[in-house]
């Protein structure tokens, strides 16, 4: 163990609480909305707030899927084709900012809050 | 030592320069024409308040020209000689609004002046009244679409009999068109526009992936509004509702969107409809139309065309929208229900 | 054998090797449950013993060649972009670390350095595809995880390296020049390494 491995512990130790307060910063209240994006378009919106399941892709050629469950005021990936398995081992979201990432399918499941910030009102 | 020098010292370059690249500049206002307010927000790279300006310009020039009550007006020449060619020549603007509301089967009711007229009066005096049944019925011979006659091949419009065009609010639908053209020639990136309730969003979403636009609640909530619509292009929000110019008497609400068929405010069981459309003028004559023709026959109409999508809201506040829009519409007040 | 044969030769092995431990760690489920996405990076292995044993120029090879191969035996080409961004950040870290310390790094440090930055590459990388400021919730779990990772691959290295220096496997592969800087390198890295 030499002079510059401490260092790089505390650096490391530091980016990650920094890291993690920045985290934070975007992700205080509990979410109302759950945002399914895929290719980093929006496809769905579903309340946090009903219990429901819902099926992410099996329409394309490639037949790649996900199926989010959200229960109780949680979310997660309960069942999918991708080869990691990461998304179904990410413990359940609940709080705005979370997410739930497949990269293989490129899919973000996340939760927004309920005062997204609005552009327009049309009236 | 001498190329770790080198590669730092690249590695630093590389990020002052991405720092140096231009930064987007905002500049937004509001002004009142149009019998309403504007405001609009433009983002650009290059001095984004010229592009507003530009647009400024464009919207006072098209409102001197359809105000309906300006003595100088193009519109009021027209509708007091009864001629387009004595009133200055021919106007695109108007034929492409009586082709749309032909399309419409005239539930939108360029001419409908005359009766609408009558029920706007009653709103703005002291105490408003329901307008006796024959003078409703007088108007009403007056706003036939029979009494508008326009001549495909010379482009001219006559009127007789004492009708009168207003427009309506395409006269809005059509200056945010205008609008986004002057955006699509400057070299904005972003832009959301808000003409008296039309919202226009254009170009990259400024906040995330996609630009939120919210539905005004047709009763009043806590919120404001009841429903917002993720959309990930540029893109207009037209609605119209029987909430924004009404009278209650004996409990019963007239409204400002009358049916052209009976004279009287529309009475199809809807008290909100939303089009969303790149096609602003569209929007806005399909909102008024629509309206006018209910739930069923309006989302047959509107399912006909895909260049626009619809949100229909009734008065039981249930929410009934057309499949391209479904998935992108999110409700926020949980007394109103998506069908 | 010219030295330009023997060095590629060398190299051609280790960028193998690389490989199918890439290729092997692919397979292997996620060790750690809470933390999802954490992998052990094995084949950073290879990356780092060619960065000091052999030069930077080389380990740089190393690392692309890697990614770039693994997409033909099996991993698709869409993750080539992410693993690439993170074996290349990896790289950079561990690479200016061993410069600007002259010595005063162990082969631990360097490890979870790499680590560190390979997961922040993979992280910016899927954000900026995604287009997506979310996944850099994941941040902080797999910035810590770097520590214990780091530490097994840094121990790994410096084993293997140490016992191939002791072994002189490598001098077949070096001519008179080449072992003139095996020897220093040697010298160097009784020092560097942990007591």
């Amino acid at each position: 163990m030499k002079k510059w491995d401490y260092i790089i512990f505390v650096f490391i130790a530091v980016l990650s609480v920094a890291c993690f307060v920045f985290v934070q910063s975007y992700t205080s209240e509990r979410g109302s909305v759950v945002v399914i994006e895929l290719n980093g378009q929006i496809v769905k919106q579903l309340s946090l707030n009903e219990d429901t399941s819902y099926v992410v892709g099996l329409m394309n050629e490639t037949e790649d899927y996900n199926e989010i469950v959200i229960k109780d005021g949680y979310v997660r990936v309960i069942e999918s084709n991708c080869r990691d398995q990461i998304c179904v081992n990410t413990p359940a979201i609940s709080q705005v900012g979370q997410s739930i990432i497949c990269l293989p399918h490129r899919l973000v499941v996340r939760i927004d809050g309920y005062n997204q910030k609005i552009d327009g009102v049309s009236r | 030592m001498k190329r770790i020098i080198t590669l730092v010292a690249l590695i630093g370059i590389m990020f002052s320069v991405t720092g140096c690249a231009k930064a987007t500049e905002v500049y937004s206002g509001t002004i009142f024409t149009m019998d309403t307010y504007v405001t609009m927000k433009i983002y650009s790279k290059d001095k984004p308040e010229e592009i507003y300006n530009k647009c400024v310009e464009k919207i006072n020039e098209l409102a001197e020209r359809y105000d309906v009550f300006s003595e100088d007006s193009y519109l009021n020449k027209l509708n007091t000689t009864g001629s387009t060619e004595k009133a200055g020549g021919i106007d695109s603007v108007i034929i492409n609004v009586l082709k749309l509301a032909k399309t419409t089967d005239y539930n939108f009711n360029p001419a409908i002046f005359p009766a609408s007229q009558i029920w706007e009066q009653e709103r703005v005096s002291e105490e408003p009244k329901v307008p006796e049944k024959a003078v409703i019925a007088a108007a009403l011979k007056k706003t036939s679409m029979n009494n508008v006659q326009y001549n495909e091949s010379t482009s001219e419009i006559i009127l007789k009999d004492g009708a009168k065009i207003d427009l309506g609010g395409a006269v809005k639908g059509y200056a945010t068109d205008e609008i986004n053209k002057i955006l699509e020639q400057s070299n904005a990136e972003s832009a959301v526009i808000d003409l008296g309730g039309n919202v226009l969003v254009y170009g990259k979403p400024v906040q995330s992936n996609n630009w939120t636009i919210a539905i005004r609640a047709p009763r009043d909530n806590s919120l404001g509004y009841f429903a917002t619509l993720s959309l990930a292009q540029t893109c207009s929000v037209v609605t119209s509702g029987d909430y924004e110019r009404y009278f209650e008497v004996d409990g019963v609400r007239y409204h400002h969107i009358i049916d052209p068929t009976t004279g009287y405010p529309s009475d199809t069981g809807l008290i909100s409809v939303t089009i969303i459309s790149k096609n602003s003028l569209k929007a806005d004559v399909y909102s008024t139309a629509v309206f006018v023709m209910g739930l069923e026959k309006g989302m047959a109409f509107v399912k006909n065309d895909n260049e626009v999508e619809a949100v229909f809201v009734t008065t039981d506040k249930k929410v009934y929208t057309t499949d391209g829009i479904k998935d992108k519409i999110f409700i926020e007040d949980k007394d109103y229900t998506l069908q | 054998m010219s030295k330009r044969v023997s060095k590629l030769t060398l190299l051609a092995i280790i960028i193998s090797m690389a490989l199918v431990t890439h290729y092997i760690e692919s397979l292997l489920p996620s060790l750690f449950p809470f933390a999802p996405g954490v992998k052990l990076g094995l084949a950073n292995i290879f990356t780092l013993f060619t960065i000091t044993v052999i030069g930077y120029k080389e380990g740089l090879v190393v690392a692309v060649l890697r990614c770039v191969l693994a997409t033909f035996i099996g991993t698709p080409l869409s993750t080539l972009l992410f693993s690439l961004t993170g074996a290349i950040c990896a790289y950079i870290a561990m690479s200016l670390v061993l410069s600007l310390s002259r010595g005063g790094v162990s082969y631990i440090g360097i490890s979870v350095l790499g680590s560190c930055f390979h997961n922040i590459g993979q992280i910016v990388a899927a954000g900026l595809i995604l287009n997506s400021v979310y996944i850099v919730s994941y941040l902080p779990v797999l910035i810590i995880m770097s520590l214990p990772t780091g530490l097994f691959i840094g121990y790994c290295t410096y084993y293997a390296t140490k016992a191939l220096y002791a072994s002189r496997a490598l001098c077949q592969f070096l001519d008179a020049g080449g072992q003139n800087k095996f020897e220093t390198n040697y010298n160097k890295l009784k020092l560097r390494s942990k007591a």
